[in-house]
């Protein structure tokens, strides 16, 4: 495991189990501030409930995640004040647009609404929702309400974003301009955990990529290690299968 | 002819209908020829409103949507012929009705000791089956007529001018509901009369009426459904995708009010009752109509069971709305946006109260206007079956809290159809006095 100093978060030993079957076996992670980490794994490998477990949205069964410094088990609001977690499918009211999320999110996290608003413009302008911010969500196809829900992650400003699959249902214009927030989110010292299936778009952003096999971390590559695969997509996506696959 | 996929379209099930409602008659006609005579009055009454009662539920669901719609139209059913059919259940719904007062009719043949009562209670019933069925069509009409037209200039100013499209347009399609309440309104004013003076109140002046009723119903349904004919395929649509994603297509969104959120709002409660207006548009006006009916029902308390009903409606009403506001996707949203645990709590707690108020300052009235046992027990009875909600699976509750508005309804409608009809304690007193000898 990779050990950094002042990390954004902490994780040690963290097991979680759904009924028999146990999903997370041990993980310890440490994520630098200013870095974007993948997860990659095999579907059912356990990286979506990792993202959870790390978020607070699930509860680990074992072990002990500080972000920040603040614990998540003794202090659960401190500590989920500095992170937003994007799922797959995230949890926006179907009724509200995305405006009237904005304020509510800027209103629970202490953000200046009006200091927040040409922001809010310039996230929509780039993601291309601005004639849905104004509709319920209900309204909007699936991939606008992911990217809605994109938007809020990034007007929130935290010092740690987790997106879980932030890709899926992305088309290509809106993946490129996703890829240059999460650069720019990067230089502005955001640390960024991302759970993604795909090798090129992985390539483009991370300082480190982290595979998952039954549980445990079976593979961590840092920026050097990735490095050694710039432009070869295929040659990273054979690492990363035989981490997968294992011995 | 088109296949049918409705058993209730069947020919058969339709005369065993016409039967059952007529041999309901007949026994509804026993009833009250075995009451006292001074109580026939209120027993007709209840009658009338016990067969009124499904009116408005049926036609809401014919007119507004008709069984089994989507897959008739997938199927190739055109749409002037559902629209032909949905009217031809209503009016056979309606004619089903009617066969309340006409087996009671019959019964006065058989007991010629109180005919001219029975044929006067007879006449009450259809009295108020025919306004319950005229007033909720005509204003079924008139909802699917805005929903299709859009809002005239007077109703946009009333509402603030802003865009008004189907979703907006659901609360009119309570307008049964309403009719209801107004087709029991002269026939509790006509059981007054009767009761006081029957000689006034002839069978002859009240089948008069009756007709006289019928054909005002049957100008305006007609004069309505030709008015709007075409309009109604349209609006079937657009009330079929209103129910399906409320609020989806209108661009202005209406803001909770004010009386929801009493001081200033927090964030928290103003995005749980932003949602709850948008995902219930009835339901502010639901409680609106409690509240008044529950201040009808104060004026007479005479009968404690009607206001303990009453008072069990209005809370359970409340409650299992304020439980219902915790699996709220808004909740889900709240807390993703950043809303802490307690601050989320007290928005609950709060968006409640709010839903509450006025109902229960209503309640307080009722108990100062002398029921005082009975309010606060029904009042009780109604917290603790909405309590009980909590131990339902979180996926029962969207389906119960659907059905809530309508089930308080029914039950407050119920009760004030009772309450109005008991002669007061001292009208009873007074009479009594009068029979001594």
């Amino acid at each position: 495991m990779t050990s950094i100093a002042d990390p954004i978060l902490r994780a040690r030993g963290l097991h979680k189990r759904y009924g028999t079957q146990e999903v997370l076996r041990g993980v310890d992670l440490d994520l630098a501030r200013g870095q974007v980490t993948v997860v990659l794994g095999e579907n059912g490998a356990g990286k979506s409930t990792l993202l959870r477990v790390l978020a607070g949205d699930l509860r680990a069964d074992g072990g002990a995640i500080a972000i920040d410094g603040q614990s998540l088990a003794d202090r659960p609001e401190a500590a989920r004040a500095r992170l937003i977690y994007v799922a797959q499918a995230p949890p926006l009211a179907p009724l509200l647009t995305l405006r009237e999320h904005a304020e509510a999110l800027c209103a629970f996290r202490g953000l200046d609404a009006a200091k927040a608003q040409p922001e809010l413009e310039r996230l929509t302008a780039a993601l291309k929702l601005e004639r849905a911010i104004d509709k319920p969500v209900r309204a909007l196809s699936g991939g606008m309400a992911h990217k809605a829900a994109l938007v809020l992650a990034f007007l929130a400003d935290a010092p740690l974003m987790m997106l879980d699959e932030p890709h899926a249902g992305l088309d290509v214009r809106s993946a490129l301009a996703l890829r240059e927030l999460i650069v720019e989110r990067r230089q502005r010292g955001t640390a960024l955990l991302l759970a993604s299936h795909l090798a090129e778009a992985t390539l483009a952003v991370a300082d480190r990529a982290l595979v998952l096999r039954a549980g445990r971390i079976a593979l961590d590559l840092d920026a050097q290690a990735l490095q050694a695969f710039a432009g070869d997509a295929r040659a990273f996506e054979h690492a990363v299968l035989a981490a997968m696959v294992g011995p | 002819m088109p296949p049918r996929l409705t058993r209730t379209a069947a020919p058969l099930t339709h005369a065993l209908l016409f039967l059952a409602a007529l041999a309901a008659g007949v026994a509804l006609g026993r009833v009250l020829a075995l009451e006292a005579p001074r109580l026939r009055p209120d027993v007709a009454l209840r009658l009338a409103a016990l067969a009124a009662l499904p009116l408005p539920l049926g036609l809401l669901r014919l007119l507004t949507t008709p069984p089994h719609a989507a897959a008739r139209r997938f199927l190739g059913e055109p749409a002037p012929a559902l629209l032909t059919r949905s009217l031809r259940a209503a009016l056979l719904w309606i004619a089903e009705a009617l066969m309340v007062p006409v087996g009671m009719l019959i019964a006065a043949q058989f007991t010629p000791d109180c005919a001219e009562d029975l044929q006067r209670g007879a006449a009450l019933v259809a009295m108020a089956v025919l306004l319950a069925a005229g007033l909720g069509t005509a204003g079924l009409l008139l909802a699917l007529r805005t929903v299709a037209r859009g809002p005239s200039a007077l109703w946009a100013s009333l509402t603030g001018g802003g865009a008004f499209g189907p979703a907006q347009a659901a609360p009119l399609l309570y307008a049964p509901a309403f009719a209801l309440v107004a087709a029991l309104l002269p026939s509790a004013l006509l059981s007054a009369v009767w009761g006081a003076k029957a000689a006034l109140l002839t069978p002859q002046v009240l089948v008069f009426s009756v007709l006289a009723a019928l054909c005002c119903a049957l100008w305006a349904a007609r004069r309505e459904v030709h008015a709007v004919r075409p309009l109604l395929q349209e609006a079937l649509l657009a009330v079929e995708e209103a129910h399906a994603t409320p609020f989806a297509q209108s661009q202005q969104l209406p803001e909770p009010p004010g009386w929801l959120m009493p001081g200033p709002p927090e964030p928290a409660l103003r995005l749980l009752a932003r949602a709850w207006l948008r995902d219930r548009p009835g339901s502010w006006l639901t409680t609106a109509l409690l509240v008044g009916l529950t201040l009808l029902l104060a004026r007479r308390p005479a009968e404690p069971l009607a206001l303990a009903c009453a008072a069990a409606a209005i809370a359970l009403y409340s409650t299992v709305r304020a439980v219902a506001a915790e699996h709220e996707p808004a909740h889900l949203a709240a807390q993703w946006l950043g809303a802490t645990g307690l601050l989320l709590h007290r928005a609950i707690l709060r968006l409640g109260v709010g839903l509450a108020v006025p109902a229960l300052a209503l309640l307080a009235l009722a108990v100062a206007t002398g029921a005082w046992i009975a309010v606060p027990v029904g009042a009780l009875a109604g917290v603790a079956l909405g309590a009980l909600a909590l131990l339902l699976p979180p996926c029962w509750l969207p389906r119960l809290r659907k059905r809530l508005p309508v089930l308080a309804l029914v039950m407050t409608s119920v009760a004030i159809a009772w309450a109005g009809t008991v002669p007061s304690a001292g009208s009873t007193a007074q009479s009594r006095a009068g029979e001594a000898p």
